[in-house]
């Protein structure tokens, strides 16, 4: 069964072609005119569209520009159904980057015959595995950086964690996601198939809420995008997690969503749990509402992940727990920000980050430590956060009065405010730790 | 429910041509065919609906687009229509029922156009009497094809043309090449 996207301004004939697919098992998704079939298109992840020509407002050589502007559809199959019959016609939607065409009247055999080949033969999978060129071509960084451990100028990494031994985790309620009696190490079953290399996956760990690391794993996701045409971003929260709420974002579904699929996932199932953001096209996948049954698995995740790394320049994951799920993205991330808070409070909750990032198997080199100022309040030092977790800090975010406003509005720091100071340093870190 | 994905329901998608134009819309049919409301002489104009324009050398670029819009018969060069059954008028359809039609392939002139396809035509309908004796102004060209003089890569084709009979320049037929 596909999910065929039909977008026409004449309401009665997309009733009649959702009949016809529905009889051919196909699930239609129908959108009555331009405007609507692109947010469709970009938002319902189909695995085909039906566009006609003739529609008022935005065309459907427009239309079909346009999703293949966007990295998000510019793979889509797209049959071009029209009553303009000409070969000129033909030739310009093939121009415009359409699929197929067709032209009216039609069969429903004929139709659901076209939509049969275009699946079989031209989708190998909803996400797009080709890379178009970066924004910024100067600051664009090589194919072969992606995926590397990276190696910052100014702050070298630490080549072991610095032992707290004796010291319980500092999870406290996230360890109760876990299995009863588990242990973060048992958590990553020890078969567990890890990628060659590490995965173009940046791993955003605030083991305290509050901290700061989904606003931090948010704009690091915008921020890429100024470079990079396609981003992924997920919320590991076990549940409420805050990333569609943040970015005023309804979010289609969640991790929890891929739950029945065993641990290897599906292209297409991955694509249509996504949420496009409208405006910058990242792909969204959100935490549950409600607690789930269990965690996603690790095997499920490193799935998760090395299918999403096909067609996704950059991946952020927010985590703000210690789960299967999280943990197996610690493994395979190129680059690990724990993100810690300036009161004291957060320290302590963090007191133990090394022992358990080395309890789990994370690799130092690719652990770096965010000091995130998000009041307006001084906090401990840098020399006396770094002291008492142990670890180096390799950046620090400063406070910025722009944040409440963009939480307001649903739009990052790093868009509204391009220039705050917060942007600008979040800016350097992801030059530094992320791209470089 | 019919099995064909087709216009909305009584009504038939065609394209009007003209030396300038190319204008797609559909046709309130009004339970008679088109080629009969074309020949209606009590309206003078045709009423389209979503109206799609576009200049005739540029044929797939849209440059204009109305939910209606009057055509004036006795300009329309052509009216393009995508089956052979569209362009059959109602007494055709009585004639072609009780007598055999012979198809003769045709050659018209039409200012900007070459057309080429095929007439049918009885004993009761030679080319005479199609062509100069009939008070139809729009006469059927079945499974036609107009070529625009100024560029003949651009070609329009069709079930059947409708082809303006007060446009025609020339008209030639190949009697001897019936099919």
């Amino acid at each position: 069964m596909a999910r065929v996207l039909v977008i026409d301004d004449d309401s009665g004939l997309l009733q009649m072609v959702k009949l016809m697919l529905e009889r051919a098992g196909h699930q239609s998704i129908l959108a009555e005119g331009g405007e609507a079939g692109i947010k469709a298109a970009l938002t319902q992840a189909p695995d085909l569209a039906i566009i006609d020509l003739m529609m008022p407002g935005i065309s459907g050589y427009d239309v079909t520009r346009q999703l293949r502007a966007n990295s998000i559809t510019a793979r889509l199959p797209i049959l071009i159904l029209t009553a303009r019959s000409q070969p000129m016609d033909k030739q310009m939607a093939l121009n415009v980057g359409a699929t197929a065409f067709m032209s009216k009247p039609v069969s429903s055999q004929e139709l659901t015959g076209r939509i049969a080949e275009l699946l079989n033969g031209t989708l190998p999978s909803p996400i797009p595995a080709t890379v178009p060129p970066a924004v910024d071509p100067a600051s664009s960084p090589t194919a072969n950086s992606m995926g590397k451990p990276t190696t910052p100028n100014s702050t070298p990494p630490p080549t072991s964690f610095a032992q707290t031994s004796g010291r319980r985790l500092p999870i406290g309620a996230d360890i109760a996601q876990m299995p009863p009696g588990a242990t973060p190490t048992a958590a990553a079953p020890p078969a567990l198939k890890l990628p060659n290399k590490p995965l173009p996956v940046t791993a955003v760990l605030s083991l305290r809420n509050g901290g700061g690391g989904t606003t931090v794993a948010i704009n690091l996701a915008f921020l890429l995008r100024r470079t990079f045409d396609r981003i992924s971003l997920i919320d590991l929260s076990t549940f409420g997690g805050n990333i569609g709420s943040y970015l005023h974002l309804p979010l289609r579904a969640s991790w929890a969503d891929l739950l029945t699929l065993g641990d290897t996932l599906d292209a297409r199932a991955i694509s249509a749990a996504l949420t496009a953001h409208p405006q910058q096209g990242i792909g969204v996948l959100g935490s549950p509402s409600t607690p789930p049954s269990r965690s996603l698995s690790a095997d499920a995740t490193v799935s998760l992940l090395t299918t999403l790394a096909m067609g996704f320049q950059q991946i952020v994951v927010d985590i703000n727990t210690l789960t299967p799920a999280s943990i197996a993205t610690l493994l395979v991330a190129h680059s690990v920000l724990c993100v810690v808070g300036d009161d004291l409070a957060a320290v302590q909750a963090n007191s133990s980050l090394a022992q358990t990032l080395q309890s789990v198997g994370v690799n130092p080199q690719q652990v770096r430590i965010i000091v995130n100022r998000s009041r307006l309040e001084v906090g401990m030092s840098t020399a006396a956060i770094s002291s008492a977790l142990g670890l180096p800090i390799a950046a620090e975010l400063p406070y910025d009065v722009n944040q409440l406003q963009a939480v307001r509005r649903g739009v990052p720091t790093v868009v509204m405010a391009s220039e705050s100071a917060f942007a600008l340093a979040l800016q350097q870190l992801s030059r530094t730790f992320v791209t470089a | 429910m019919t099995d064909k994905i087709s216009s909305r329901k009584g009504y038939i998608a065609a394209e009007f041509l003209n030396s300038t134009h190319r204008i797609s819309g559909e046709v309130n049919l009004r339970n008679q065919p088109l080629v009969d409301t074309l020949n209606d002489t009590i309206s003078t104009f045709v009423t389209g609906e979503n109206i799609y324009i576009s200049p005739i050398e540029e044929p797939a670029t849209f440059i204009a687009q109305y939910p209606t819009g009057k055509l004036r018969k006795e300009t329309i060069s052509m009216v393009v229509v995508p089956r052979e059954e569209d362009g059959l008028a109602r007494h055709t359809i009585y004639h072609n029922a009780t007598t055999q039609p012979i198809t003769y392939n045709i050659f018209a002139v039409l200012p900007g156009f070459e057309v080429h396809g095929g007439v049918r035509l009885t004993a009761m309908l030679d080319v005479d009497n199609m062509l100069m004796q009939s008070i139809d102004r729009f006469i059927t060209i079945y499974r036609a094809t107009a070529t625009v003089v100024n560029r003949p890569e651009v070609q329009f084709s069709g079930g059947a043309i409708l082809l303006n009979r007060q446009q025609v320049t020339l008209f030639c037929i190949d009697k001897a090449a019936s099919t």
